[in-house]
C-alpha cells in the first residue's frame, strides 16, 4: 500500500463518480476510502470537493460534473436498474453505459487487499476505451 | 385581471423552475442544455399538470359535497394510493410500472369503497356519508400502511417513506405523456359539469328543479374527480420505482 502510495499514479484525466444510492442520489466524497482509492488508481472523483465521506446530490449536479465513468459496487456486470430510467439518461456516462463494476468484496472496505483493489481499478481504467 | 395575474405567476414560476437549480446552466446554453430539457422542464410541466389536476378535482369535490374544506385526500384516495404503493414495495413487485399501478389500484379501490359507503343511505350519494366514509377508509388504509412499514426491512422502509412523502425527482417526458393522455377526459367531464355544480350550490332540490340531473351529476363528478386524483397521485411515482442501493 505504501509503495503504491509513493508511486505517482499513471497520469490520467479519467474522472468517475461513485453512486452508492440512486434515489435520492448519494455519492462518495473526499475523506472516504473509495475517494482515496480512486486517487491512488489515477482517477479523479468528480465529488472530491465534497468534504464529507458521502453526500446527497442531485442528478443534474452529476450531469453537470460529467464523469467519464460511473463506478458501481456490485458483484455482477449488470448495469444498475436506475440506468434505464429517463431522468438518469441526462448523465453521459449512464447514457453511454460507461460503468465500472467493482466487486464489493475487493472494493467495499479497507483491508489487506487494498493494494490489489488499486491495481485492479488502474487496470480497468486503462483497459476502458 | 385575475387570470392575467395567474398567468404571470405561472410564467414566473416556470422560469424559476427552469433557470434555478443545483447545477449552474449559463443563460447562453439554456436552449441546448440536456439538464434543462430532460430534467427541469419535464419536472416543471409535470408539477404544473399534477397541481392543476388536484386543484380541478378538489374544486369539483368541494362543489359536490358543498363543503369548502373538502379535498381529494379527504375521500380516502391518498390513503388507498399509499397502501397500494407500500404493498408493492413490501412484496418487491417487479417492473417499472408495478409501483404506480399498485398506487392507482389502491386509490381506485379506496374510491370504490367510499362510493359504496356513500350509497348506503339509498340510491343517492350522501355528501355527509361520503366524507365520513372517506375519512374512515383513509384512516384504515393509513393504519394498514403503518403496520406494513413497521414490519418492513430498512431498504423497503426508506423506499416506502420516499414514496409517501412524494416528489417530482423522477419526472420525465414519459410521465408527462401518461398524465397528458389520461387527464383530459375526466377534466372535460368536470368542466362540462361546472354549470350543474353551480346549481347544486343552491341545494339538491332547487338544482333538480332548475334542470340538473342531480343523481347522475353526483356520480359522474365523484368518479371523474377520483380518477383524476388517482392518476395525479400515481403519476409522479412512475419512474421512482427502481431504487438500487449498493
Amino acid at each position: 500500500m505504501d509503495s503504491l502510495a509513493s508511486q505517482p499514479p499513471t497520469p490520467s484525466t479519467r474522472s468517475l463518480v461513485f453512486i452508492v444510492w440512486d434515489n435520492p442520489p448519494i455519492v462518495i466524497g473526499a475523506g472516504s476510502y473509495l475517494d482515496r482509492l480512486a486517487a491512488l488508481a489515477g482517477a479523479r472523483n468528480v465529488f472530491h470537493d465534497v468534504s464529507s465521506p458521502s453526500a446527497q446530490v442531485s442528478i443534474e449536479t452529476i450531469a453537470a460534473r460529467d464523469p467519464d465513468f460511473v463506478a458501481v459496487l456490485t458483484d455482477s456486470a449488470v448495469p444498475p436498474r436506475y440506468a434505464t430510467r429517463p431522468e438518469w439518461r441526462v448523465v453521459r456516462a449512464v447514457r453511454t453505459a460507461r460503468f465500472l463494476f467493482l466487486p464489493g468484496q475487493l472494493f467495499g472496505r479497507p483491508g489487506p487487499r487494498a493494494a490489489e483493489a488499486i491495481r485492479e481499478l488502474r487496470r480497468r481504467l486503462e483497459a476502458a476505451p | 385581471m385575475k387570470y392575467v395575474l395567474l398567468a404571470a405567476a405561472l410564467l414566473a414560476t416556470l422560469a424559476a423552475a427552469l433557470l434555478l437549480g443545483p447545477a449552474n446552466v449559463p443563460l447562453g446554453e439554456v436552449l441546448a442544455s440536456p439538464i434543462l430539457w430532460q430534467l427541469r422542464l419535464p419536472r416543471a410541466v409535470l408539477a404544473f399538470l399534477v397541481g392543476g389536476a388536484l386543484g380541478a378535482s378538489g374544486v369539483a369535490l368541494q362543489a359536490l359535497v358543498r363543503n369548502p374544506l373538502a379535498d381529494p385526500f379527504l375521500l380516502g384516495l391518498s390513503g388507498g394510493a399509499g397502501l397500494g404503493a407500500v404493498v408493492a414495495i413490501a412484496l418487491h413487485l417487479p417492473g417499472p410500472w408495478a409501483l404506480p399501478l399498485a398506487a392507482f389500484v389502491g386509490a381506485v379501490g379506496a374510491m370504490a369503497l367510499v362510493y359504496r359507503l356513500g350509497l348506503i343511505g339509498g340510491a343517492e350519494l350522501d355528501p355527509r356519508i361520503l366524507l365520513l366514509g372517506g375519512v374512515a377508509v383513509g384512516a384504515f388504509a393509513a393504519a394498514v400502511t403503518t403496520a406494513i412499514v413497521s414490519l418492513a426491512e430498512a431498504t423497503e422502509l426508506r423506499n416506502a417513506f420516499l414514496w409517501l412523502w412524494g416528489g417530482f425527482s423522477g419526472a420525465s417526458w414519459t410521465t408527462v405523456l401518461v398524465i397528458l393522455v389520461y387527464a383530459p377526459l375526466p377534466l372535460i367531464v368536470l368542466a362540462a359539469a361546472a354549470r350543474p355544480l353551480d346549481l347544486l350550490a343552491l341545494g339538491e332540490e332547487p338544482a333538480q328543479y332548475l334542470g340538473a340531473d342531480v343523481r347522475r351529476l353526483k356520480r359522474v363528478v365523484y368518479l371523474s374527480a377520483s380518477l383524476l386524483t388517482a392518476a395525479a397521485w400515481a403519476c409522479p411515482s412512475l419512474p421512482s420505482c427502481c431504487v438500487d442501493g449498493a
